[in-house]
């Protein structure tokens, strides 16, 4: 756990799609420069929960913190100007827009920071040349993963302390899947704080400090992620284990 | 030759101004997934604010284009949040129904202050024409083409190259994901509407310019043109618009010049209707139309055809509440008998006509409502009902039964006919594809001179003669109520047994979900043009009945103002819900004859109702089926 305040704490929170309920009390904290993982099958709230957290959806119980202040009902601007990206589940770039103005976008929030953001710009072609190549190529022509990739890449360039990231494995060949998560072993290196939501529990698991498993919109199981791993019911039901 | 080219450079001129009505379309459409109906008011404003400046205040005419441009910028601001934003999570159907009243309320007010008539435009730009080898062009063509080339350009530098530009095309590709990126959409949504604003105003002011003349109707046509520029090329891109324009203006140039200028509109129509048969997704567009949502739908946009679903799952089923079939015969019975207590013709004749519009209102109603295809044409279908029965009535002598049946006959195949290019569109697309034959039906009567008399009407049409009742005639007010009340029961029973029976069920299988439909086998093809078979039917014996109580037929009754009340009044009773529609169709039309002397006001409180229906009870009186 860590020491200093915590940056996100999710308490309590319900959420209703209409007469659906996918949320039911769930709580969660994530410390500053954690990387917390949320665990879970399809339809198990996951999504859910970074949504709530990104003031996209709005929960109708409970309260969500950030930085110790509360976010309940804020609009996603409000969070991301809070020094937030996101990484969106199905990687969700602009297909009809170059490479080059996708990662653009990404900077968005600190627009008024040119020279910076040249030099950032600068810095993502070093990390991905793949995507210095393909710069003036539309996003949406590219492949799943190289889309992963810019996605990572333009919630780089917002220059954020912490990054909200859902399944950003899904459909990805295991090398791919092994790019993203060097990426993402960067990241906490730089000591950015990360919120992953992920299917695939064995990668995620790796990366992160702690994870929360979630089961029909309900925390199942939490603890540190190397207790997780451990845990014969999260490695029978997640891990593949027999 | 000469001819051929100067004619090119001319509809190049007005091509750039359709594009820029276009761009205004496309921009609206992209951000906010909504096609504003209302763009065509912006635009009648545009070119009546300049008007105003310059012949009420005497400014000259940049700055007087400079005020409208700003003032209609701001209006499309306040469109943006009065109309469409209080409808966030609102039925589908609502945005578009807003911008419709809107634009009602805007083209009626504008015809109380500045009057229904044209009036010449107190600026021109020089005559001096130009020779390029033998063609010529004038200098106003070439101002005209200028700032709408400049305009595009400026608006193409924006979107490309500025931040908010930039924020903007990410709203419209995926406003969920742009959120994510701390770009504010609702602000988004409100300079796109803005935009159109401005664009909308630059265009009225140049089309002012062009055919040096303004009237308050001017919204619709052009505003229809621009939005057939937009599908033309694609709806969503500028370049297409921008090609879709000025292909516009070339093609109906060319044929004002080579067939008659008073078929200018018609063609461009028919231009529009032939496209979206052969290319609903626009020469340059991709598979944007299909899901009218683009990217957009991956957010859940919109999802399905239907236009009665909503965005948030938080709609519960709402009660509808409807007669059965017999129930229209009973309720009927019950006013056969009013004659026999009231005697003043003039009650009479308002419910005569309440009836009628009941029938109308009907039958907007199953289209609308049950096949979901947003009708704003009614009126043609209506119009040819009435025509049938002026055209057939005196000179051939026929008695009642039969012009009916070919009233009745008739408009079920025109119906059918206009419908063929409606088959592949859903949504706000087929809405504007049915004004487009409203439009063109209006314009038929009116320029058909030879069958229809044009202007002038056809007049002196005898009193119906029933053959079958042993050539009854009816004569009085009295006879002429009982007559027409009988048909619109029977009419209204016999469309009512479609509604519920399992014809009915496949019609809304089909509103609600038309891929679902298509995947599981069903000829929907074939069901949506038996819907607008019915619907025909329906409104061309409502027509034909109105013809023979009018006595006269002209084609003022059957402008794009009656095909929107229709709608309205099939609105405000639960669409899909023939029993709420012919309620509201009736209450509606006698309203007006118990508060006379507001006449001029009776659009803009028909607009206002159905804004406030829409916020209050989308789903109409009745409920919606
Ligand atoms: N917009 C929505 N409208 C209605 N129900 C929704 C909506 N979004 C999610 N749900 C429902 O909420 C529940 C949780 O969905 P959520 O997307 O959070 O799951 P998830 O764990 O992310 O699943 P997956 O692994 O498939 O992405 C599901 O039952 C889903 O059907
Ligand atoms: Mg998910």
């Amino acid at each position: 756990m860590a020491e200093t305040d915590p940056r996100i704490v999710v308490d309590g929170i319900d959420v209703h799609y209409g007469a659906v309920q996918a949320l039911f009390g769930v709580s969660l904290t994530v410390g500053a420069r954690e990387v917390v993982a949320v665990l879970g099958g399809n339809a198990s709230g996951k999504s859910t929960t970074i949504k709530s957290v990104l003031g996209l959806v709005r929960p109708s119980r409970g309260t969500i913190t950030l930085d110790g202040a509360p976010v309940n009902g804020q609009r996603p601007d409000a969070i991301i100007a809070r020094g937030v990206a996101s990484v969106p589940e199905g990687r969700r770039v602009f297909p009809e827009m170059s490479v080059y103005e996708n990662l653009l976008l990404g900077a968005y929030p600190r627009r008024h920071e040119a020279r910076e953001i040249a030099g950032d710009l600068e810095r993502v072609y070093e990390a991905f040349p793949r995507l210095k190549e393909r710069r003036s190529q539309l996003a949406g022509t590219m492949s799943g993963g190289e889309q992963q990739m810019l996605a990572l890449a333009r919630a780089w360039l917002r220059r954020p302390t912490l990054v909200c990231i859902d399944e950003p494995s899904m459909g990805l060949s295991p090398r791919f899947v092994d790019q993203v998560y060097e990426v993402l072993q960067g990241w906490k290196a730089q000591g950015i704080t990360i919120l992953l939501v992920e299917q695939n529990a064995r990668m995620a698991l790796e990366l992160a400090d702690r994870a929360y498993v979630l089961q029909h919109g309900r925390v199942a199981v939490s603890g540190t992620a190397s207790d997780l791993a451990s845990d014969p019911q999260v490695r029978k039901a997640y891990l593949g284990a027999a | 030759m000469e001819l051929f080219l100067s004619q090119i450079l001319n509809g190049l001129a007005i091509g750039q101004v359709y594009a820029l009505i276009a761009l205004g379309f496309s921009l609206v459409f992209g951000v906010a997934n909504i096609i504003n109906f209302a763009q065509g008011a912006l635009f009648m404003l545009g070119a009546f604010i300049a008007y105003s400046a310059i012949a009420w205040f005497g400014l000259p005419l940049v700055p007087a284009a400079a005020v409208s441009v700003v003032i209609v910028a701001i209006l499309g601001l306040l469109l943006e949040r009065i109309a469409l934003r209080p409808l966030i999570g609102a039925p589908y159907v609502a945005p578009f129904l807003s911008t419709l009243a809107i634009s009602t309320i805007i083209d009626q007010s504008a015809e109380i202050v500045w009057s229904p008539e044209s009036q010449p435009f107190p600026a021109s730009i020089s005559s001096t024409t130009f020779f390029i080898g033998n063609a010529y062009i004038t200098v106003t063509d070439l101002v005209i083409f200028g700032f709408g080339a400049a305009a595009t350009v400026a608006l193409t530098l924006f979107v490309s190259f500025t931040w908010t530009g930039r924020a903007l095309r990410a709203t419209a590709q995926d406003a969920s994901a742009a959120a994510q990126l701390g770009i504010r959409t609702d602000v988004m949504r409100q300079i796109a509407f803005g935009l159109a604003g401005a664009l909308g105003a630059l265009s009225g002011i140049l089309v002012a310019l062009y055919f040096q003349s303004v009237f308050p109707q001017m919204g619709i046509p052009f505003g229809l043109k621009g939005f057939a520029a937009a599908l033309l090329g694609g709806l969503a891109s500028i370049p297409g618009a921008v090609v879709g324009g000025l292909l516009l203006g070339i093609g109906e140039t060319l044929a004002s010049a080579y067939v008659g200028d008073s078929y200018r509109d018609a063609i461009a129509f028919t231009l529009l209707l032939l496209m979206l048969l052969v290319r609903p997704n626009g020469l340059l567009g991709g598979g944007r139309l299909d899901a009218l949502g683009g990217a957009g739908a991956a957010a859940g946009a919109m999802p399905t055809t239907s236009l009665l679903a909503s965005s948030s799952s938080q709609q519960s089923a709402l009660r509808a509440y409807y007669l059965p079939p017999w129930g229209f015969l009973a309720v009927g019975a019950a006013f056969a008998l009013v004659p026999l207590v009231v005697s003043s013709t003039y009650v009479l004749q308002a419910l005569i006509y309440g009836f009628i519009f009941a029938l109308l209102s009907a039958s907007t109603s199953l289209v609308s409502g049950s096949v979901g295809i947003l009708s704003i044409g009614q009126a043609a279908f209506f119009g040819v009902g009435a025509y049938a029965v002026g055209v057939f009535a005196r000179p051939y002598g026929l008695p009642a039964d039969a012009t009916l049946a070919i009233a009745i006959g008739l408009t079920a195949l025109v119906a059918v006919v206009a419908a063929i290019p409606l088959l592949k569109l859903t949504g706000h697309t087929a809405a504007l594809g049915t004004l487009a034959i409203g439009q063109i039906g209006f314009l038929v009567f009116l320029n058909w001179v030879s069958v229809t008399r044009g202007p002038m009407g056809i007049l002196n049409i005898p009193h119906p003669v029933l053959e079958l009742l042993g050539g009854l005639r009816f004569a009085t007010t009295e006879q002429k109520y009982w007559l027409v009340l009988g048909f619109a029961a029977v009419a209204l029973v016999i469309a009512e047994r479609y509604v519920s029976s399992p014809i009915g069920r496949v019609w809304r299988a089909i509103r609600e979900d038309r891929l679902a439909a298509l995947a599981a086998g069903l000829p929907v093809r074939r069901y949506i043009l038996l819907a607008f078979a019915v619907s025909g039917a329906l409104a061309g014996l409502a027509g034909g009945l109105f013809a023979y109580v009018q006595q006269v037929v002209s084609p003022e009754s059957f402008t794009v103002e009656t095909s929107i009340l229709v709608l309205t009044m099939a609105v405000l009773g639960g669409l899909g819900n023939l029993t709420g529609a012919a309620l509201a169709g009736f209450a509606l039309a006698i309203l007006p004859e118990f508060l006379r002397g507001f006449a001029e006001w009776r659009m803009i409180v028909y607009g206002l109702l159905l804004l406030v229906a829409l916020r209050v009870r989308p789903q109409g009186l009745l409920g919606a089926r």
